[in-house]
C-alpha cells in the first residue's frame, strides 16, 4: 500500500483493482500541518487581538479600555501602532545577533531610568506601523544574513495585534524573539502561545517595593514570575537583568536566588550597561554607571547559585 | 540622533555614552558601530564577539 504526492496533490493509487482510500491521508496531514503554519496561527490570531482592543487587557494593569474607541489606559497605546526603529543590530545575546530589531512605541511599564524613555513613554512618537513594509525590511535582512527577527518595544505586548499581523507576513522559517517586560496578561500569553521561538524576557526588579518605586508597578514579583514560568514551558527563554546601581542585593540577588530555584538551568544575560538615563538622576542611586566592583559582586552572586550566563 | 530619522531603514543609528574612564557604553550597536568600536579597541572581548558574527550583515 503505497500513496503518491506530486506537486501537492495525491494520487490514489490502484492496487490489485480495489482502490485504497486511504491513499489520500498523507495528503490530509500536509495540509493539516499547512494549516497550523506559525504565519497562518498569526493571522488567525491578529483578528481576535484587534478585537480585544475594544477591552483591552493585554498587559497585566487590565485597563479594560476600548482603544478602538480611542480610550486610553496607563500606557496611552491607541489602536495605531507606531515603531521608532528598525534595523540589524548586535547588541543583543551573541546567540540571537544579527538581528532585524523592531522597536514599537509605547510600554505598560514607567521605569524611570529607561533607556529609550522619549519613546517608550509616548506610543505616539515614531512612525506608522506598517506590517507589509516592516515584513519586507526584516525578510531583505534575513536574506542578507540575519540570524534572528526580533519585536521589541517599548513594549510589544501593548501593540499586540501588529506584532501578529506582522508575523503573518514573515517566513515561517525564520528565528522569531520576542523581546519582553514579561508584565503581559493571561490573554496576551494565550495569542503568543507557539509564535516565537524565543522569549527575552526582562526580570528587572527583585521585589515589590523597588519596583513600584522605580517603574510604578504594583505586584511585580508574582506577576512577571508567572509569566517567566509559563514563557520556560513554551518556548525558549532567555532571560535578562540589567544591573543597577544600588541595587545588587535588595534587586540582583533576589532575582538570581528565584531563577536557580525555579528555573534552573534557563540562560541568563546579566547586563552591567546601565546609564542613568530618561529621569533616572530622580534616583540618586541610579545617578551614575555600575561599578566594577558592583559588576564583580554581581557575577560573584551568580555563580553562587549556579546560574547559567551566557554572553 | 533617533528622533531625527525621517525615513526608517535609510539610516542606522547607535546610541554611544562615553565615560570619563574611558569606558563606552552602547545601546543599538549596528554593525559598522561595533567595527569602529573594535577599531578603536580590538582587545575589548565583547565588542569582537559581536563583529565577527556575520560580517555579509550591516
Amino acid at each position: 500500500m503505497h500513496a503518491k504526492i506530486e506537486d501537492g496533490k495525491a494520487t490514489k493509487i490502484e492496487d490489485g483493482g480495489s482502490r485504497i482510500e486511504n491513499a489520500i491521508h498523507p495528503l490530509s496531514s500536509i495540509l493539516r500541518t499547512r494549516r497550523t503554519t506559525r504565519s497562518a496561527i498569526a493571522r488567525e490570531r491578529t483578528a481576535k487581538a484587534r478585537a480585544m482592543l475594544a477591552d483591552c487587557h493585554f498587559c497585566a494593569h487590565h485597563c479594560g479600555v476600548n482603544r478602538l474607541e480611542s480610550e486610553v489606559g496607563l500606557c496611552h497605546a491607541t489602536a495605531s501602532a507606531r515603531l521608532f526603529l528598525a534595523q540589524v543590530e548586535v547588541t543583543d545575546e551573541l546567540e540571537l545577533i544579527p538581528t532585524f530589531a523592531i522597536a514599537l512605541s509605547g510600554c505598560d511599564l514607567r521605569c524611570d531610568f529607561c533607556i529609550t524613555g522619549l519613546e517608550s513613554w509616548n506610543p505616539r512618537i515614531g512612525q506608522s506601523f506598517s506590517a507589509s513594509k516592516i515584513a519586507a525590511m526584516a525578510t531583505a535582512a534575513l536574506d542578507d544574513g540575519a540570524g534572528t527577527i526580533m519585536i521589541l518595544g517599548g513594549e510589544p505586548t501593548i501593540h499586540l495585534y501588529a506584532a501578529l499581523e506582522l508575523v503573518a507576513l514573515l517566513p515561517d522559517t525564520a528565528r522569531l524573539v520576542w523581546k519582553t517586560n514579561a508584565h503581559g496578561s493571561a490573554e496576551a500569553r494565550e495569542l503568543l502561545d507557539g509564535v516565537f521561538d524565543v522569549w527575552l524576557a526582562d526580570f528587572k526588579f527583585g521585589n515589590d517595593a523597588c519596583a513600584r518605586s522605580l517603574a510604578k508597578i504594583p505586584n511585580y514579583t508574582e506577576i512577571i514570575t508567572d509569566n517567566l514560568l509559563w514563557a520556560n514551558g513554551h518556548s525558549e527563554l532567555i532571560v535578562r537583568h540589567l544591573l543597577m546601581p544600588g541595587h545588587i542585593q535588595c534587586c540582583w540577588e533576589p532575582v538570581a536566588k528565584w531563577l536557580a530555584e525555579n528555573l534552573p538551568g534557563v540562560k541568563v544575560n546579566l547586563r552591567s550597561g546601565f546609564w542613568p538615563a530618561w529621569r533616572a538622576r530622580s534616583h540618586p542611586e541610579l545617578s551614575g554607571t555600575v561599578a566594577a566592583a558592583d559588576a564583580d559582586q554581581a557575577q560573584k552572586i551568580a555563580e553562587i547559585y549556579g546560574l547559567n550566563l551566557v554572553p | 540622533m533617533r528622533k531625527k530619522i525621517k525615513k526608517l531603514g535609510a539610516v542606522l543609528c547607535s546610541d554611544v555614552l562615553l565615560l570619563p574612564d574611558g569606558r563606552i557604553l552602547v545601546q543599538n550597536l549596528t554593525q559598522p558601530m561595533a567595527k569602529l568600536l573594535h577599531s578603536l579597541n580590538p582587545a575589548d572581548p565583547a565588542i569582537a564577539a559581536r563583529i565577527r558574527k556575520n560580517e555579509k550583515t550591516l
